[in-house]
């Protein structure tokens, strides 16, 4: 009875909706960023799940067919990206440059501040990879040998830091171009970030989408020169 | 709408069909949201032919999220006491990623002026 209860794909798609909402709701209620809807709804989920002592496998029946969406979702960043077409082939150079300076400043702050807290090596590898869009992520954190579970844990942490915080360090650093604002987000935060981006508007969401994509890229190329020397 | 999504789906299977038959390193999804905008670019497709669910699943993005930030429900036990040292260095690296990556789209943009 419990079982074909809990084990409906329903239970899992109503109580996602459900604590996204209340997210949503106490997000427009107080308007700080620290109550990001996303945070809330995990943290209401997991408080669920863990009190009445419910399997994620249960949960993940009707989650699984929220996350299928994640793959459509990012591919019609595609859509974004063409209608900003002649502002990306306009700045494509500024654009290079910063994902490239991002994407390696992201490698080398994780692998100094890692070393300084005295983290494990195997940790420090498997953290690498969190500001990249998480297909990319695992599947480099598996090739240095690290933990693929620790690479997502990373990823999550730093996309929903991303998407509380960009609004306030972009006016913070005076970062004020809506193509500087949408690429640094998507180069340090990946697509979580990104859903923030797009909430500020069509460019940077765009933006943010292609710093995806070239992020991911050009860390794959600069993660095995840089942890050769600095491990 | 059901052509709508019937685009997308199908660019998304595409992009992931290329990417396993290939092996290559670069997601199936990052590589579907390049042929969507080659296809968009050489006018195949016209956005008005997709934009109404592109909408939907742009505008919804974050809460697609949700079922993967669960999942560290699993993965609680392996971080053991490194939890605060993890969530430190992933807050502070990435707000200094997005300062560097800003500024130096920002700089250049300006030189290009």
């Amino acid at each position: 009875m419990k079982e074909s209860i809990l084990y409906n794909p329903l239970f899992g798609i109503i109580l996602s909706l459900m604590t996204y909402e209340i997210g949503k709701k106490i997000y427009t209620k107080w308007r700080y960023p620290i109550f990001n809807p996303l945070m809330i709804a995990i943290t209401l989920t997991i408080l669920f799940l863990l009190k009445f002592n419910i399997p994620y496998e249960a949960y993940s029946r009707g989650g699984d067919i929220i996350m299928f969406f994640l793959g459509p979702a990012t591919v019609v960043l595609g859509v974004s990206l063409y209608k900003n077409s002649q502002r990306l082939k306009e700045y494509f150079l500024p654009i290079l440059a910063g994902v490239t300076a991002g994407s390696f400043t992201a490698i080398v702050s994780v692998i100094i501040l890692g070393k300084a807290l005295g983290l494990k090596k195997e940790l420090i590898i498997s953290v690498i990879p969190k500001s990249i869009t998480t297909p990319i992520g695992i599947e480099l954190s598996k090739s240095l040998g690290g933990n693929p579970s620790i690479t997502v844990i990373g990823i999550m942490i730093t996309g929903i830091t991303g998407a509380i915080s960009s609004p306030f360090i972009c006016k913070l650093f005076k970062i004020e171009n809506k193509i500087s604002k949408g690429i640094g987000i998507g180069t340090s935060s990946h697509a979580v970030g990104t859903s923030k981006a797009i909430e500020m508007g069509e460019v940077e969401g765009a933006m943010s989408g292609l710093a995806i994509g070239m992020a991911g890229l050009v860390t794959i190329f600069l993660v095995p020169i840089l942890a050769k020397f600095l491990i | 709408m059901i052509i709508q999504f019937l685009f997308i789906f199908g660019i998304t299977y595409l992009g992931e069909l290329i990417s396993t038959l290939f092996s290559l390193q670069i997601p199936g999804t990052i590589l579907g949201m390049l042929i969507m905008f080659f296809l968009l670019s050489i006018g195949i497709i016209k956005v008005k032919q997709i934009e109404k669910a592109a909408n939907i699943l742009l505008l919804n993005m974050a809460i697609f999220f949700l079922p993967p930030g669960i999942k560290l429900v699993d993965s609680l036990d392996i971080l053991k006491g490194n939890w605060l040292k993890l969530i430190i260095i992933a807050v502070t690296t990435t707000l200094i990623t997005m300062v560097v990556t800003g500024k130096v789209v920002d700089f250049f943009i300006r030189r290009k002026k």
